[in-house]
Protein backbone atom coordinates (compact mmCIF):
# COMPACT_ATOMS: atom_id res chain seq x y z
CA UNK A 1 0.00 0.00 0.00
CA UNK A 2 2.77 2.40 0.99
CA UNK A 3 4.80 1.39 -2.06
CA UNK A 4 1.85 2.23 -4.34
CA UNK A 5 1.59 5.63 -2.75
CA UNK A 6 5.30 6.21 -3.26
CA UNK A 7 5.17 5.27 -6.95
CA UNK A 8 2.25 7.61 -7.40
CA UNK A 9 4.16 10.40 -5.68
CA UNK A 10 7.17 9.82 -7.88
CA UNK A 11 5.05 9.97 -11.05
CA UNK A 12 3.60 13.28 -9.89
CA UNK A 13 7.06 14.64 -9.24
CA UNK A 14 8.13 13.75 -12.77
CA UNK A 15 5.23 15.66 -14.34
CA UNK A 16 6.72 19.17 -14.33
CA UNK A 17 9.78 18.06 -16.24
CA UNK A 18 7.62 16.35 -18.86
CA UNK A 19 5.53 19.45 -19.29
CA UNK A 20 8.66 21.52 -19.75
CA UNK A 21 10.02 19.25 -22.43
CA UNK A 22 6.80 19.44 -24.43
CA UNK A 23 7.00 23.16 -24.22
CA UNK A 24 10.56 22.84 -25.46
CA UNK A 25 9.34 21.01 -28.57
CA UNK A 26 7.22 23.94 -29.60
CA UNK A 27 9.74 26.64 -28.82
CA UNK A 28 12.71 24.44 -29.85
CA UNK A 29 14.91 25.93 -27.15
CA UNK A 30 14.99 24.15 -23.81
CA UNK A 31 15.48 26.04 -20.61
CA UNK A 32 18.88 25.47 -19.00
CA UNK A 33 17.30 23.81 -15.99
CA UNK A 34 15.06 21.45 -17.97
CA UNK A 35 16.42 17.97 -17.27
CA UNK A 36 17.53 15.59 -20.01
CA UNK A 37 15.79 12.75 -18.24
CA UNK A 38 14.13 11.46 -15.10
CA UNK A 39 15.64 8.63 -13.06
CA UNK A 40 13.90 6.37 -10.60
CA UNK A 41 16.07 4.13 -8.42
CA UNK A 42 15.27 1.29 -6.03
CA UNK A 43 17.72 0.71 -3.10
CA UNK A 44 21.45 1.46 -3.38
CA UNK A 45 21.69 3.35 -0.06
CA UNK A 46 20.09 6.53 -1.38
CA UNK A 47 16.54 5.57 -0.32
CA UNK A 48 14.12 2.69 -0.75
CA UNK A 49 12.91 4.67 -3.74
CA UNK A 50 14.57 7.78 -5.02
CA UNK A 51 13.78 10.03 -7.95
CA UNK A 52 15.98 12.54 -9.73
CA UNK A 53 16.11 15.02 -12.56
CA UNK A 54 18.97 13.84 -14.74
CA UNK A 55 21.37 15.97 -16.80
CA UNK A 56 23.80 14.82 -19.49
CA UNK A 57 27.21 16.37 -20.13
CA UNK A 58 30.23 15.71 -22.33
CA UNK A 59 28.32 13.90 -25.10
CA UNK A 60 26.45 11.76 -22.57
CA UNK A 61 29.66 10.41 -21.06
CA UNK A 62 28.79 12.09 -17.78
CA UNK A 63 25.39 12.31 -16.13
CA UNK A 64 24.55 14.34 -13.05
CA UNK A 65 21.46 13.52 -10.99
CA UNK A 66 19.93 15.03 -7.88
CA UNK A 67 17.91 12.36 -6.06
CA UNK A 68 15.30 12.82 -3.41
CA UNK A 69 15.23 9.56 -1.46
CA UNK A 70 12.87 8.15 1.11
CA UNK A 71 13.39 5.35 3.64
CA UNK A 72 10.34 4.13 5.59
CA UNK A 73 10.84 3.93 9.34
CA UNK A 74 10.65 0.11 9.49
CA UNK A 75 11.82 -0.60 13.08
CA UNK A 76 13.08 2.95 13.80
CA UNK A 77 11.06 5.79 15.33
CA UNK A 78 10.97 7.85 12.17
CA UNK A 79 11.41 7.69 8.39
CA UNK A 80 14.46 9.14 6.63
CA UNK A 81 14.55 11.79 3.93
CA UNK A 82 17.71 12.51 2.00
CA UNK A 83 19.08 14.29 -1.05
CA UNK A 84 21.84 12.69 -3.10
CA UNK A 85 23.94 14.39 -5.72
CA UNK A 86 25.17 11.61 -7.98
CA UNK A 87 27.61 11.71 -10.86
CA UNK A 88 27.69 8.84 -13.34
CA UNK A 89 30.63 8.32 -15.68
CA UNK A 90 30.25 6.07 -18.75
CA UNK A 91 33.76 5.33 -20.06
CA UNK A 92 32.53 3.20 -23.01
CA UNK A 93 29.96 4.00 -25.68
CA UNK A 94 26.74 2.11 -26.27
CA UNK A 95 26.97 -1.34 -27.85
CA UNK A 96 23.99 -1.93 -30.18
CA UNK A 97 22.11 -5.23 -29.78
CA UNK A 98 19.21 -4.76 -32.20
CA UNK A 99 17.65 -1.71 -33.81
CA UNK A 100 15.94 -0.74 -30.59
CA UNK A 101 18.18 -2.19 -27.89
CA UNK A 102 21.69 -1.29 -26.84
CA UNK A 103 23.90 -1.91 -23.83
CA UNK A 104 25.98 0.58 -21.89
CA UNK A 105 28.73 -1.75 -20.62
CA UNK A 106 29.73 0.25 -17.56
CA UNK A 107 28.35 3.09 -15.49
CA UNK A 108 30.49 4.26 -12.59
CA UNK A 109 28.58 6.28 -10.03
CA UNK A 110 29.60 8.38 -7.05
CA UNK A 111 27.05 10.02 -4.78
CA UNK A 112 27.06 12.38 -1.83
CA UNK A 113 23.96 12.12 0.38
CA UNK A 114 22.66 14.71 2.80
CA UNK A 115 20.33 13.53 5.58
CA UNK A 116 17.67 15.74 7.10
CA UNK A 117 16.65 15.04 10.74
CA UNK A 118 18.12 16.32 13.96
CA UNK A 119 20.13 13.20 14.84
CA UNK A 120 22.40 13.86 11.87
CA UNK A 121 24.66 16.86 12.21
CA UNK A 122 27.22 18.38 9.90
CA UNK A 123 29.27 19.59 12.86
CA UNK A 124 29.83 17.48 15.96
CA UNK A 125 29.00 19.09 19.29
CA UNK A 126 31.82 21.21 20.70
CA UNK A 127 31.23 19.43 24.03
CA UNK A 128 33.72 16.73 22.98
CA UNK A 129 37.14 16.79 24.62
CA UNK A 130 38.94 16.74 21.25
CA UNK A 131 37.87 18.10 17.86
CA UNK A 132 38.56 14.75 16.12
CA UNK A 133 36.60 12.61 18.60
CA UNK A 134 34.58 11.21 15.67
CA UNK A 135 36.26 11.51 12.28
CA UNK A 136 33.25 11.36 9.95
CA UNK A 137 30.39 13.78 9.32
CA UNK A 138 27.05 12.40 10.40
CA UNK A 139 24.70 14.10 7.93
CA UNK A 140 26.81 13.37 4.82
CA UNK A 141 27.41 9.90 3.39
CA UNK A 142 29.46 8.95 0.34
CA UNK A 143 28.14 6.10 -1.81
CA UNK A 144 29.58 4.54 -4.92
CA UNK A 145 28.69 1.79 -7.36
CA UNK A 146 29.08 0.40 -10.83
CA UNK A 147 27.13 -1.72 -13.30
CA UNK A 148 25.73 -1.96 -16.81
CA UNK A 149 22.57 -0.55 -18.40
CA UNK A 150 20.19 -1.87 -21.03
CA UNK A 151 18.80 0.85 -23.28
CA UNK A 152 15.62 0.76 -25.36
CA UNK A 153 14.96 3.43 -27.96
CA UNK A 154 11.41 4.74 -28.05
CA UNK A 155 10.85 5.51 -31.72
CA UNK A 156 7.18 6.43 -31.57
CA UNK A 157 7.27 8.95 -28.78
CA UNK A 158 7.58 12.65 -29.39
CA UNK A 159 8.34 13.27 -25.72
CA UNK A 160 10.71 10.49 -24.75
CA UNK A 161 13.87 9.36 -26.44
CA UNK A 162 15.11 6.33 -24.59
CA UNK A 163 14.39 4.08 -21.65
CA UNK A 164 17.38 2.66 -19.73
CA UNK A 165 17.33 -0.05 -17.11
CA UNK A 166 20.46 -0.14 -14.97
CA UNK A 167 21.85 -2.29 -12.19
CA UNK A 168 24.46 -1.27 -9.62
CA UNK A 169 26.76 -3.05 -7.22
CA UNK A 170 27.86 -0.54 -4.62
CA UNK A 171 29.07 0.26 -1.14
CA UNK A 172 29.39 3.31 1.12
CA UNK A 173 32.12 5.08 3.07
CA UNK A 174 31.49 3.87 6.65
CA UNK A 175 31.14 0.16 5.92
CA UNK A 176 34.07 0.30 3.48
CA UNK A 177 36.30 1.65 6.27
CA UNK A 178 35.03 -1.16 8.53
CA UNK A 179 36.12 -3.71 5.94
CA UNK A 180 39.47 -1.96 5.68
CA UNK A 181 39.89 -2.20 9.47
CA UNK A 182 38.80 -5.84 9.79
CA UNK A 183 39.78 -8.33 7.12
CA UNK A 184 37.15 -10.89 8.14
CA UNK A 185 34.32 -8.74 6.79
CA UNK A 186 33.46 -10.38 3.47
CA UNK A 187 32.65 -8.73 0.18
CA UNK A 188 28.98 -9.64 0.73
CA UNK A 189 29.04 -7.84 4.06
CA UNK A 190 29.82 -4.52 2.45
CA UNK A 191 28.27 -4.73 -1.05
CA UNK A 192 24.68 -3.98 -1.96
CA UNK A 193 22.57 -3.88 -5.11
CA UNK A 194 20.46 -1.22 -6.72
CA UNK A 195 18.26 -1.15 -9.81
CA UNK A 196 17.06 1.92 -11.59
CA UNK A 197 15.30 3.15 -14.67
CA UNK A 198 15.95 6.37 -16.54
CA UNK A 199 13.77 7.87 -19.21
CA UNK A 200 15.45 10.48 -21.37
CA UNK A 201 13.50 13.35 -22.81
CA UNK A 202 13.73 14.60 -26.39
CA UNK B 1 13.62 -11.91 -23.13
CA UNK B 2 14.82 -9.13 -25.42
CA UNK B 3 12.80 -10.45 -28.35
CA UNK B 4 9.70 -10.76 -26.24
CA UNK B 5 10.10 -7.25 -24.98
CA UNK B 6 10.51 -6.03 -28.52
CA UNK B 7 7.34 -7.82 -29.65
CA UNK B 8 5.20 -6.40 -26.90
CA UNK B 9 6.85 -3.04 -27.17
CA UNK B 10 7.47 -0.81 -24.22
CA UNK B 11 4.10 -1.63 -22.67
CA UNK B 12 5.75 -4.81 -21.40
CA UNK B 13 8.51 -2.91 -19.66
CA UNK B 14 6.27 -1.46 -16.95
CA UNK B 15 4.97 -4.79 -15.61
CA UNK B 16 8.44 -6.34 -16.04
CA UNK B 17 9.96 -3.60 -13.88
CA UNK B 18 7.26 -3.89 -11.25
CA UNK B 19 7.81 -7.65 -11.13
CA UNK B 20 11.54 -7.10 -10.70
CA UNK B 21 10.87 -4.58 -7.94
CA UNK B 22 8.47 -6.94 -6.16
CA UNK B 23 10.88 -9.88 -6.42
CA UNK B 24 13.84 -7.90 -5.21
CA UNK B 25 11.86 -6.39 -2.38
CA UNK B 26 11.06 -9.81 -0.98
CA UNK B 27 14.05 -11.88 -1.83
CA UNK B 28 17.21 -10.13 -0.98
CA UNK B 29 18.72 -8.28 1.89
CA UNK B 30 21.52 -7.17 -0.40
CA UNK B 31 19.18 -4.36 -1.42
CA UNK B 32 19.99 -1.66 1.11
CA UNK B 33 18.07 1.57 1.35
CA UNK B 34 20.41 3.58 3.57
CA UNK B 35 23.34 3.10 5.95
CA UNK B 36 21.00 4.59 8.55
CA UNK B 37 18.00 2.31 7.92
CA UNK B 38 16.76 0.18 10.84
CA UNK B 39 15.20 -2.90 9.23
CA UNK B 40 15.35 -5.97 11.46
CA UNK B 41 14.48 -9.65 11.40
CA UNK B 42 12.20 -10.86 14.19
CA UNK B 43 15.15 -12.52 15.96
CA UNK B 44 17.05 -9.22 16.03
CA UNK B 45 14.49 -7.30 18.09
CA UNK B 46 14.41 -6.77 21.87
CA UNK B 47 17.51 -8.89 22.43
CA UNK B 48 18.10 -7.66 26.01
CA UNK B 49 14.53 -8.32 27.04
CA UNK B 50 14.52 -11.83 25.59
CA UNK B 51 17.95 -12.68 26.99
CA UNK B 52 17.08 -11.34 30.45
CA UNK B 53 14.09 -13.70 30.41
CA UNK B 54 16.51 -16.54 29.57
CA UNK B 55 18.81 -15.52 32.45
CA UNK B 56 15.91 -15.41 34.92
CA UNK B 57 14.76 -18.82 33.64
CA UNK B 58 18.09 -20.28 34.85
CA UNK B 59 16.44 -20.21 38.30
CA UNK B 60 19.69 -19.69 40.14
CA UNK B 61 19.08 -19.83 43.90
CA UNK B 62 20.65 -17.24 46.30
CA UNK B 63 23.07 -19.87 47.69
CA UNK B 64 24.19 -21.07 44.23
CA UNK B 65 27.54 -20.12 42.73
CA UNK B 66 27.43 -18.64 39.25
CA UNK B 67 29.82 -16.95 36.84
CA UNK B 68 29.31 -14.19 34.32
CA UNK B 69 31.57 -12.52 31.76
CA UNK B 70 32.17 -8.83 31.16
CA UNK B 71 33.40 -7.91 27.68
CA UNK B 72 33.34 -4.48 26.13
CA UNK B 73 34.20 -2.31 23.14
CA UNK B 74 33.75 -4.98 20.48
CA UNK B 75 33.20 -2.41 17.72
CA UNK B 76 34.49 -3.54 14.33
CA UNK B 77 36.73 -6.23 15.85
CA UNK B 78 34.91 -9.06 14.10
CA UNK B 79 37.99 -11.27 13.92
CA UNK B 80 38.65 -10.95 17.68
CA UNK B 81 34.93 -11.31 18.48
CA UNK B 82 34.74 -14.61 16.60
CA UNK B 83 37.76 -15.83 18.56
CA UNK B 84 36.24 -14.61 21.83
CA UNK B 85 32.90 -16.34 21.23
CA UNK B 86 34.69 -19.57 20.25
CA UNK B 87 36.84 -19.36 23.37
CA UNK B 88 33.84 -18.72 25.65
CA UNK B 89 31.79 -21.49 24.04
CA UNK B 90 34.54 -23.96 24.90
CA UNK B 91 33.81 -23.48 28.61
CA UNK B 92 30.53 -24.48 30.24
CA UNK B 93 30.73 -22.59 33.53
CA UNK B 94 29.26 -19.23 32.44
CA UNK B 95 25.65 -18.18 33.11
CA UNK B 96 25.58 -15.10 30.88
CA UNK B 97 27.70 -12.37 29.29
CA UNK B 98 27.50 -8.60 29.77
CA UNK B 99 28.56 -6.39 26.86
CA UNK B 100 29.80 -3.04 28.14
CA UNK B 101 28.90 -0.89 25.13
CA UNK B 102 30.43 0.24 21.84
CA UNK B 103 29.08 -2.69 19.88
CA UNK B 104 29.52 -0.53 16.77
CA UNK B 105 31.75 2.19 15.35
CA UNK B 106 28.99 4.18 13.66
CA UNK B 107 25.71 3.06 15.29
CA UNK B 108 24.67 1.33 12.05
CA UNK B 109 21.97 -1.34 12.22
CA UNK B 110 24.20 -3.34 9.89
CA UNK B 111 27.01 -3.32 12.50
CA UNK B 112 24.63 -4.31 15.30
CA UNK B 113 23.44 -7.21 13.11
CA UNK B 114 27.01 -8.36 12.46
CA UNK B 115 27.77 -8.21 16.20
CA UNK B 116 24.62 -10.19 16.98
CA UNK B 117 25.70 -12.77 14.38
CA UNK B 118 28.79 -13.33 16.55
CA UNK B 119 27.43 -12.96 20.09
CA UNK B 120 24.11 -14.56 19.16
CA UNK B 121 26.01 -17.84 18.72
CA UNK B 122 27.13 -17.82 22.37
CA UNK B 123 25.81 -20.85 24.26
CA UNK B 124 24.62 -18.44 26.95
CA UNK B 125 22.50 -15.26 26.79
CA UNK B 126 24.15 -11.84 26.47
CA UNK B 127 22.88 -8.42 27.57
CA UNK B 128 24.29 -5.14 26.19
CA UNK B 129 24.50 -1.61 27.55
CA UNK B 130 24.67 1.31 25.08
CA UNK B 131 28.07 2.90 24.29
CA UNK B 132 28.83 6.33 22.91
CA UNK B 133 29.59 4.98 19.43
CA UNK B 134 26.26 3.11 19.48
CA UNK B 135 24.47 6.42 20.06
CA UNK B 136 25.77 8.41 17.06
CA UNK B 137 24.20 8.76 13.58
CA UNK B 138 20.93 6.78 13.75
CA UNK B 139 22.36 4.48 16.42
CA UNK B 140 20.03 5.45 19.25
CA UNK B 141 17.04 4.27 17.21
CA UNK B 142 18.90 1.16 16.05
CA UNK B 143 20.01 0.22 19.60
CA UNK B 144 16.54 0.80 21.00
CA UNK B 145 14.94 -1.41 18.34
CA UNK B 146 17.51 -4.20 18.75
CA UNK B 147 18.34 -4.14 22.47
CA UNK B 148 15.50 -2.18 24.07
CA UNK B 149 15.62 0.40 26.88
CA UNK B 150 18.87 2.31 27.44
CA UNK B 151 18.49 1.85 31.21
CA UNK B 152 17.45 -1.57 32.45
CA UNK B 153 17.95 -4.02 35.31
CA UNK B 154 17.49 -7.65 36.22
CA UNK B 155 18.15 -10.01 39.12
CA UNK B 156 19.58 -13.49 39.47
CA UNK B 157 20.14 -15.37 42.74
CA UNK B 158 21.01 -12.77 45.35
CA UNK B 159 22.53 -10.36 42.81
CA UNK B 160 21.00 -7.40 41.04
CA UNK B 161 22.36 -6.00 37.77
CA UNK B 162 21.69 -2.39 36.78
CA UNK B 163 22.56 -1.24 33.24
CA UNK B 164 22.94 2.54 32.97
CA UNK B 165 23.33 4.80 29.93
CA UNK B 166 26.25 7.15 30.70
CA UNK B 167 26.77 8.62 27.20
CA UNK B 168 26.39 12.19 28.39
CA UNK B 169 27.36 14.05 25.21
CA UNK B 170 25.48 11.85 22.69
CA UNK B 171 22.30 12.17 24.74
CA UNK B 172 22.50 15.97 24.92
CA UNK B 173 23.71 15.99 28.53
CA UNK B 174 20.40 14.43 29.67
CA UNK B 175 22.10 11.23 30.90
CA UNK B 176 23.10 9.50 33.14
CA UNK B 177 19.69 9.49 34.77
CA UNK B 178 20.96 9.37 38.36
CA UNK B 179 17.44 9.72 39.80
CA UNK B 180 16.48 6.51 38.00
CA UNK B 181 19.70 4.92 39.24
CA UNK B 182 18.96 5.88 42.84
CA UNK B 183 15.47 4.35 42.60
CA UNK B 184 16.98 1.14 41.22
CA UNK B 185 19.58 1.08 43.99
CA UNK B 186 16.91 1.62 46.63
CA UNK B 187 14.92 -1.25 45.08
CA UNK B 188 18.02 -3.48 45.36
CA UNK B 189 17.96 -3.38 49.16
CA UNK B 190 17.12 -7.08 49.53
CA UNK B 191 20.07 -8.24 47.42
CA UNK B 192 23.53 -9.17 48.70
CA UNK B 193 25.31 -8.06 45.52
CA UNK B 194 24.67 -5.07 43.29
CA UNK B 195 26.47 -4.61 39.97
CA UNK B 196 26.12 -1.34 38.07
CA UNK B 197 27.27 -1.54 34.44
CA UNK B 198 27.77 1.48 32.21
CA UNK B 199 29.99 2.25 29.24
CA UNK B 200 31.77 5.46 30.27
CA UNK B 201 33.36 5.48 33.76
CA UNK B 202 32.58 8.47 36.01
CA UNK B 203 36.20 9.67 35.95
CA UNK B 204 35.99 10.39 32.22
CA UNK B 205 35.20 13.88 30.94
CA UNK B 206 32.49 12.35 28.67
CA UNK B 207 30.55 11.16 31.77
CA UNK B 208 29.66 14.76 32.56
CA UNK B 209 31.70 16.48 35.24
CA UNK B 210 28.62 17.49 37.23
CA UNK B 211 27.48 13.83 37.52
CA UNK B 212 30.62 12.28 38.92
CA UNK B 213 30.33 13.17 42.61
CA UNK B 214 26.71 12.05 42.94
CA UNK B 215 27.36 8.80 41.04
CA UNK B 216 30.29 7.89 43.28
CA UNK B 217 28.37 8.91 46.38
CA UNK B 218 25.45 6.64 45.32
CA UNK B 219 27.81 3.70 44.73
CA UNK B 220 29.15 4.04 48.28
CA UNK B 221 25.83 4.85 49.94
CA UNK B 222 24.13 1.73 48.53
CA UNK B 223 27.19 -0.50 49.02
CA UNK B 224 27.41 -1.45 45.35
CA UNK B 225 29.56 -4.56 44.86
CA UNK B 226 31.18 -3.45 41.62
CA UNK B 227 30.90 -0.43 39.34
CA UNK B 228 31.66 -1.91 35.87
CA UNK B 229 32.78 -0.03 32.76
CA UNK B 230 34.43 -0.14 29.33
CA UNK B 231 35.20 2.74 26.95
CA UNK B 232 38.90 3.35 27.61
CA UNK B 233 40.15 0.14 25.90
CA UNK B 234 42.34 -0.68 28.86
CA UNK B 235 41.92 -2.82 31.99
CA UNK B 236 41.84 -0.86 35.22
CA UNK B 237 40.68 -1.60 38.79
CA UNK B 238 40.55 1.17 41.39
CA UNK B 239 38.76 2.50 44.50
CA UNK B 240 37.73 6.15 44.05
CA UNK B 241 35.68 8.34 46.44
CA UNK B 242 35.75 6.81 49.95
CA UNK B 243 37.61 3.66 48.89
CA UNK B 244 34.76 1.22 49.65
CA UNK B 245 33.53 0.34 46.13
CA UNK B 246 35.75 -1.29 43.48
CA UNK B 247 35.47 0.19 39.99
CA UNK B 248 36.56 -2.13 37.19
CA UNK B 249 37.12 -1.06 33.61
CA UNK B 250 37.63 -3.85 31.09
CA UNK B 251 39.75 -3.89 27.94
CA UNK B 252 38.48 -3.88 24.34
CA UNK B 253 37.97 -6.98 22.20
CA UNK B 254 41.08 -5.99 20.21
CA UNK B 255 43.12 -6.56 23.40
CA UNK B 256 41.82 -10.17 23.40
CA UNK B 257 40.74 -9.95 27.01
CA UNK B 258 37.53 -10.41 28.97
CA UNK B 259 36.74 -10.67 32.68
CA UNK B 260 35.09 -13.62 34.44
CA UNK B 261 33.25 -12.83 37.67
CA UNK B 262 32.46 -15.57 40.15
CA UNK B 263 29.61 -14.99 42.60
CA UNK B 264 29.36 -17.28 45.64
CA UNK B 265 26.87 -15.97 48.15
CA UNK B 266 28.25 -12.63 49.27
CA UNK B 267 31.70 -13.33 47.95
CA UNK B 268 32.51 -11.98 44.48
CA UNK B 269 35.85 -12.23 42.67
CA UNK B 270 36.99 -11.75 39.12
CA UNK B 271 39.82 -12.85 36.87
CA UNK B 272 41.22 -11.51 33.62
CA UNK B 273 41.13 -14.02 30.76
CA UNK B 274 43.14 -13.67 27.57
CA UNK B 275 42.11 -15.58 24.47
Amino acid sequence: MKLKLLIGMVCLMALPSLARSQEADTTSSRKWYAPDGVTLQFAGNIGLLSVAPSYDFAHDKITAELFYGFVPKFDADEALHLLTLKGVYKPFGKVPLTNDFSVTPLRVGLGLSYYFRSQFSTNWSNAYPTSDYYWWTSSLRLTGGLGPALNYTLPNSSTFKELSLYGDVGTYDLIATSAFKDKTLTTWDILNFAVGVRISIR
Amino acid sequence: MFIKLKQYGHTALGPALLLLLALSNQACEEFEYSPYEVRLEEGEKQINQRNIARIEALNIAPEDTFQFILASDVQGFYEENEAMVKNINRRNDIAFLLLGGDLTDFGLAKEFKLINEDFGTLHMPYVAVVGNHDAVNNGQQAFKAMYGDFNTSFAIGNSRFILLNTNYIEFDKQVPDLDWLEKELAASAGYKNIFVLSHIPPGNYEFGKENRARYEQLMSQYHVTYSLHGHNHKFNAYYPYDGTVPYVQTAAAEDREYLVFTVTGEYVSFERVNF
